[in-house]
């Protein structure tokens, strides 16, 4: 459910992860289970399990991110407890600067350690209650293949200049939709193949910023419009590709390394660099003329950290624009202020 | 405002005074001392055997709205990008901040240094990182990761590791020292005074109850925001002392009661009042909550600090859903309570999403009915008057047939 879910260790135990999105649908089942300002994930992941639609799952991982899904992975477990829930709880508070951090790496107090107990105690859960140990080769080796999902994904990310947000968008959420041996081999052959967006369409660029982006809409109307994404900082993008794991240390801790280290969500707590001068230094390396803030309806962390973010946006005279997504919202919302912003832009 | 159409308190003009004198000495009578804002859930005795004084931005803002002076202060915040879905304290504090004259009391000091704790929430790690960034406050965000499963040790050292650190942050930023026998002398203090308040809490048992839970809701202010401190303790020695008297004379907070009812949830501040009133024409008092028992564990004395970080990483909020589920089970049962309301509240999604689970679970354990209540502690624009009194007068109509 989380882009911090170690998907490396469930993979060494011989499960296939999937994660879990909206996939569009109504909501109704799950009205009697959460309350109307619960984010639209939580309605719709939810609905589709009292459906049915996950029966097929062996268990499901929440991991701690926000208060949602804390409160989501026991509503599970009391309204369905036919489902195995497993909780992985990692820090909130990661790194921090050099200048105030008390460990030797710029840790937050207490957080490696933590981070550590974590990795090797769901390890242990799924070897007890799964018969699924995980072996340390079987842990390299998964890692090492995630490690080559996440250089395709960062060169896919280096050419998406060529390619429409349609062709981006499937092959970057896919990567943890389908067994990731199969996407790597997707990943390297539409490498081979060059785009068809081609430079010569010339249109606005955009950087996509937000939690997932499993909505088809934003792509599709982006597209449309004539817009060309040229980065982004997603969950479901380049917060999940970001920081490979070490393969020549220790297998537990080099995946520890990997999550203290990689970019931040807003869920977490860091002093080590604000999301709004990563988002700078993505816009100034992308080259993208305008910023889109995808906002999911009723996700705290997200709409806290808009504030500061488009702060500093302004400070530095990137033009950007929010779409906050629901699924019960009109489509025609997020076109118009799509359509505006990109005009706005080729102005 | 409303008035409470039961028994006041006497103290309650103790209660008043002894607020007005700490945000009073928070901004003009801290001799020197430095200021932190600091969350619901902190461990504020290290604070305090520190020497730093302290604010707590929820207090003031729970102030804000029982004065109705939230909703100006939210739109302040909305005016600046903060949605009107963020949770009202928060909007309501950082309205404070930026619209500091419009602000009761001026809102609340500049801090020296902020420490916020996620054992109640997330929200309060970006609230305060907003108040942090824009005083350029320095921030130390305690981590007290939830326990779905109760307390394992690898998370207790976790916990502990930081509060050390803590000591290091205030030593750094105040270049105050900590002292343990200071420490242990607070930790007296404030265990004192959560064990007054439990005790004044379980004199609820009582048929009649001697108090209803809006009382609960104002006198919980010190033990909030003056735990560790003598006068906290002489104050709940007088309330308890008051209550007692009610308890000897047979003297309940509503007249002639009829139902005993439990509440889960923060308390609906701007309509303190007039919301407990439309119960208190059924003769319904509220004689237990979930949401005033968060301050009454006390800290294993002479145990430092992995006792406070044991106390702390373990409150009420930072557990699981069948732990809440069963907690009302045995308020219910030992308070003899015939029906239960919960404040389904927009602002508080950790306190709100698992409602459903747990009225069902509560309902199905102990066959007691339970009510549902959608609204907001602060924000009273999502508070809808005609459609609360409906669904009130059902619910004691059909506990009253029952």
């Amino acid at each position: 459910m989380c882009s911090y879910a170690p998907l490396e260790i469930l993979h060494a135990a011989g499960f296939t992860p999937v994660r879990l999105m909206q996939m569009g649908g109504d909501v109704t089942l799950a009205n009697a289970h959460l309350p109307s300002f619960s984010c639209a994930l939580a309605r719709a992941v939810t609905e589709r399990m009292l459906r049915g639609d996950l029966d097929f799952l062996h268990g499901v991982l929440f991991t701690h991110t926000c208060d949602t899904l804390q409160c989501l992975a026991d509503i599970w477990r009391m309204a369905a407890p036919r489902f195995r829930v497993l909780n992985y709880s990692l820090p909130t508070v990661l790194a921090v600067s050099p200048r105030r951090a008390p460990g030797p790496n710029g840790d937050a107090a207490g957080a490696r350690d933590y981070l550590l107990a974590e990795l090797h105690r769901l390890a242990e859960t799924l070897a007890l209650e799964f018969d699924a140990p995980v072996r340390g080769d079987a842990l390299r080796a998964s890692i090492a293949l995630y490690n080559e999902q996440r250089r395709l994904l960062a060169v896919l990310h280096a050419r998406l200049g060529r390619l429409t947000a349609r062709e981006w968008w499937p092959l970057t959420l896919s990567a943890t939709l389908m067994p990731v041996e199969e996407h790597v081999r997707v990943l390297r052959s539409r490498l081979d193949e060059p785009g068809t967006a081609q430079d010569v369409r010339g249109g606005p660029t955009l950087l996509l910023t937000g939690a997932l982006l499993d909505d088809p809409l934003i792509p599709q109307v982006i597209d449309e419009l004539g817009g060309r994404v040229v980065g982004d900082d997603l969950c479901t993008g380049s917060r999940y590709w970001d920081t490979l794991v070490d393969e020549e240390q220790e297998p537990f801790a080099a995946l520890a390394e990997r999550y203290l280290r990689r970019a931040p969500c807003p869920c977490k707590h860091t002093t080590r660099e604000a999301r709004g001068e990563r988002i700078l230094s993505l816009v100034r390396n992308t080259g993208a003329q305008g910023v889109v803030l995808v906002l999911l309806k009723f996700c705290d962390p997200h709409a806290f950290d808009a504030v500061p973010l488009t702060r500093a946006l302004d400070a530095a005279d990137v033009p950007h624009v929010t779409l906050e997504t629901d699924v019960s919202a009109p489509a025609g919302q997020v076109r118009t202020r799509l359509q505006a912003f990109l005009e706005m832009l080729q102005t | 405002m409303t008035q409470p159409r039961y028994r006041k308190l006497k103290t309650a003009n103790h209660l008043q005074r002894l607020m007005q004198w700490h945000y009073a000495s928070a901004r003009y009578l801290r001799m020197g001392r430095p200021l932190a804002w600091v969350s619901s859930g902190a461990p504020v005795e290290i604070l305090r055997a520190m020497g730093v004084a302290t604010v707590y931005p929820e207090n003031y803002t729970a102030l804000c709205g029982a004065q109705r002076q939230a909703v100006g202060l939210c739109e302040a915040a909305e005016a600046q990008g903060y949605s009107p879905d963020l949770c009202s304290y928060a909007r309501t504090s950082l309205g404070s901040i930026l619209d500091g004259e419009g602000a009761p009391m001026r809102g609340l000091p500049r801090p020296d240094l902020i420490v916020a704790c996620n054992n109640i929430c997330g929200t309060v790690v970006k609230w305060f990182e907003a108040a942090a960034a824009h005083y350029q406050s320095p921030l130390l965000v305690l981590d007290a990761p939830f326990l779905h499963d109760g307390l394992q040790p690898s998370t207790l050292s976790y916990v502990v590791a930081q509060l050390e650190e803590m000591v290091r942050f205030v030593e750094r930023t105040t270049h105050h020292r900590l002292d343990a026998v200071q420490l242990e002398e607070t930790v007296r203090l404030a265990n004192e005074c959560t064990e007054l308040w439990g005790e004044i809490r379980a004199l609820c048992k009582s048929r009649p109850s001697p108090l209803n839970a809006p009382d609960l809701f104002v006198n919980m202010a010190p033990i909030v925001v003056l735990r560790g401190t003598h006068s906290a303790v002489r104050f709940y020695r007088r309330l308890k002392a008051e209550v007692e008297q009610r308890v000897r004379d047979g003297v309940g907070a509503i007249p002639d009661e009829k139902h005993r009812l439990l509440w889960d949830n923060i308390a609906i501040w701007y309509r303190l009042y007039g919301f407990y009133n439309l119960f208190v024409d059924y003769k319904a008092c509220f004689v237990a909550d979930t949401y005033t028992g968060a301050w009454s564990q006390t800290l294993p004395p002479g145990d430092g600090l992995q006792g406070i970080a044991a106390a702390y990483a373990t409150i009420f909020l930072n557990q699981s859903l069948e732990y809440r589920a069963a907690l009302m089970v045995r308020l219910i049962s030992e308070y003899g309570v015939d029906g239960f309301v919960m404040h389904v509240n927009r602002s508080c999604k950790p306190y709100s999403l698992g409602q459903y689970a747990i009225r069902r679970a509560v309902m199905e354990r102990t066959g007691m009915p339970g009510l549902l209540i959608e609204a907001d502690m602060c924000d009273a624009r999502s508070y809808a008057e005609e459609a609360v009194r409906t669904r009130v007068q059902a619910f004691m109509e059909s506990l009253a047939e029952a």
